[in-house]
């Protein structure tokens, strides 16, 4: 494969990725008032999502070379609160309100401690906040062991897998930016996660598909 | 030398890369064991509720048969004990309404009628008796069972060894019911099936715990195959049992005559 080639595809992924951020919300939106709890937080995780990637896709227009990467910091606050609240509403357990509020709280006075992380990647929450959500996962996953009617299975499965994996890739984010080496090596790490983020968009769409796109409930 | 240091730095990168795909396949690992045994699971819950169904099935089946047999059973003791008599009275009555009659040829008659309602009489008494014993109602379960087995005794067909017991009000009525009617089953089943010579009973309460044993010396049976015939005394006795919450363990083999054992715990109503 040319390079031109490459480099279109990476870019064409990455727009992709963009505009199905900005496609999903509107998706599950329509279904807001007709579906359960966790359906309302999901919604609510594509929109928040939605809104970061918009704005940092405004802020590189419009404050062309400046840093976005504080938009790092809403993706993450954003993910962590709206799935925790999702998986409340899937497994309705107490303490994950809990967990929710001491990681926030953490979180919280690490921002107090280091003012400056707003404007790097903060691996560390990136990495916790992901592992609490994979914990959760695997939870729901277990508890979907015995039910023979469970909603979400296929969400919960990408959220799992998607997690897991770029948890490493936020993990090394400022290593590979502290790292002398040339920037298409740095740039491998943010495509893979483009496309693990594009295989878990699918996902999204084909869950909504199976369950909630509007042909079903209308037959229900 | 800062060639090689990039090496190193694109070393990390790649080691960074390679667990990022370990990962990436540890989660589908995850996801997919836990899809399979899902699958797994729901398959078994599944196998397993056809199984209750089917046995539920087999219950009514059982229950269908025993009461379409008992309702044949009584039409025909109607019928032979009390229609047919009953016609003979019907016929000898219209003798009476003939105007030659003899008053001799009436009293005769009049005799016959007599004699033909008193067997009515103590036919449908028997009938009755048979369907529930009153004495279970009136007097327990203790005074019931004797007077079962003293009916059984007088028969003379086989020696009956019976030993009493029963603390009233140990069981439930409806228990005791059941319980009274699996020694009738056993009893009818000795009857007419075994040719046995005699016949062992023993009813106790103690110790809370309440046991029924019998046993006979007839020819015996193959468990299995009493089981699976529909409507048969065994499957019958076993059902009652479990209706009483108690345990029935029934033992026999061709030639070596039936032991059976009930026990239960007191007033266990299901």
């Amino acid at each position: 494969m040319s390079e031109i080639v490459k480099e279109n595809l990476i870019e064409f992924v990455g727009n992709l990725t963009v505009f199905l951020s900005l496609f999903l919300p509107i998706l599950y939106l329509r279904g807001f008032t007709k579906f359960s709890k966790a359906f309302k937080y999901f919604t609510a995780y594509l929109v928040l999502i939605g809104l970061v990637q918009l704005g940092s896709k405004l802020h590189k227009v419009f404050y062309e070379g400046e840093e976005t990467i504080f938009f790092f910091f809403y993706f993450i606050l954003f993910q962590f609160l709206s799935l925790s609240l999702f998986y409340k509403g899937l497994l309705k357990k107490k303490f994950i309100t809990g967990v929710t509020i001491i990681a926030i709280l953490l979180f919280a006075i690490q921002y107090i401690l280091d003012p400056i992380l707003y404007f790097r990647y903060n691996t560390l929450a990136a990495v916790f906040s992901h592992i609490i959500l994979v914990f959760y996962s695997i939870l729901y996953l277990y508890h979907s062991l015995s039910n023979k009617k469970t909603e979400f299975v296929l969400i919960n499965s990408a959220i799992l897998i998607y997690l897991l994996s770029s948890s490493l890739i936020f993990a090394s984010g400022n290593l590979i930016y502290n790292l002398n080496i040339p920037i298409s090596v740095s740039d491998t790490l943010v495509n893979i996660n483009r496309f693990l983020y594009l295989g878990f968009q699918i996902i999204i769409i084909i869950e909504w598909w199976k369950n909630y796109s509007f042909f079903k409930s209308s037959i229900e | 030398m800062n060639e090689s240091f990039i090496n190193d730095e694109i070393q990390i990168v790649n080691i960074i890369l390679i667990a990022i795909g370990l990962l990436l396949l540890m989660s589908f690992a995850i996801v997919l064991f836990f899809y399979f045994s899902r699958k797994k699971i729901i398959k078994t819950q599944l196998e397993k509720a056809e199984l209750e169904i089917e046995y539920q099935k087999e219950l009514l089946q059982n229950t269908i048969v025993t009461q379409e047999e008992e309702r044949q059973r009584i039409a025909q003791d109607l019928h032979d004990a009390i229609s047919s008599k009953l016609n003979v009275v019907s016929l000898n009555a219209n003798f009476l309404t003939d105007k030659d009659i003899t008053p001799t040829e009436a009293n005769k008659i009049g005799e016959s009628i007599h004699k033909v309602t008193s067997t009515v009489l103590e036919n449908s008494r028997r009938i009755a008796h048979d369907l529930l014993p009153p004495t279970l109602d009136k007097f327990g379960l203790q005074a019931a069972v004797e007077e079962l087995c003293e009916e059984i005794q007088e028969t003379k067909k086989f020696t009956l060894e019976y030993h009493i017991q029963y603390q009233e009000n140990f069981i439930s009525s409806a228990n005791e019911l059941h319980l009274f009617r699996i020694l009738q089953e056993l009893f009818s089943n000795t009857i007419k099936h075994s040719g046995a010579t005699n016949i062992q009973v023993a009813l106790n309460t103690e110790e809370n715990l309440l046991s029924l044993q019998y046993t006979d010396n007839g020819k015996g049976f193959n468990l299995a195959e009493a089981r699976s015939a529909k409507g048969l005394g065994m499957s019958g006795i076993e059902n009652r049992a479990i209706l009483m919450n108690a345990t029935c363990d029934i033992e026999s083999s061709q030639g070596n005559g039936i032991k059976v054992s009930i026990t239960s715990q007191p007033n266990n109503e299901n």
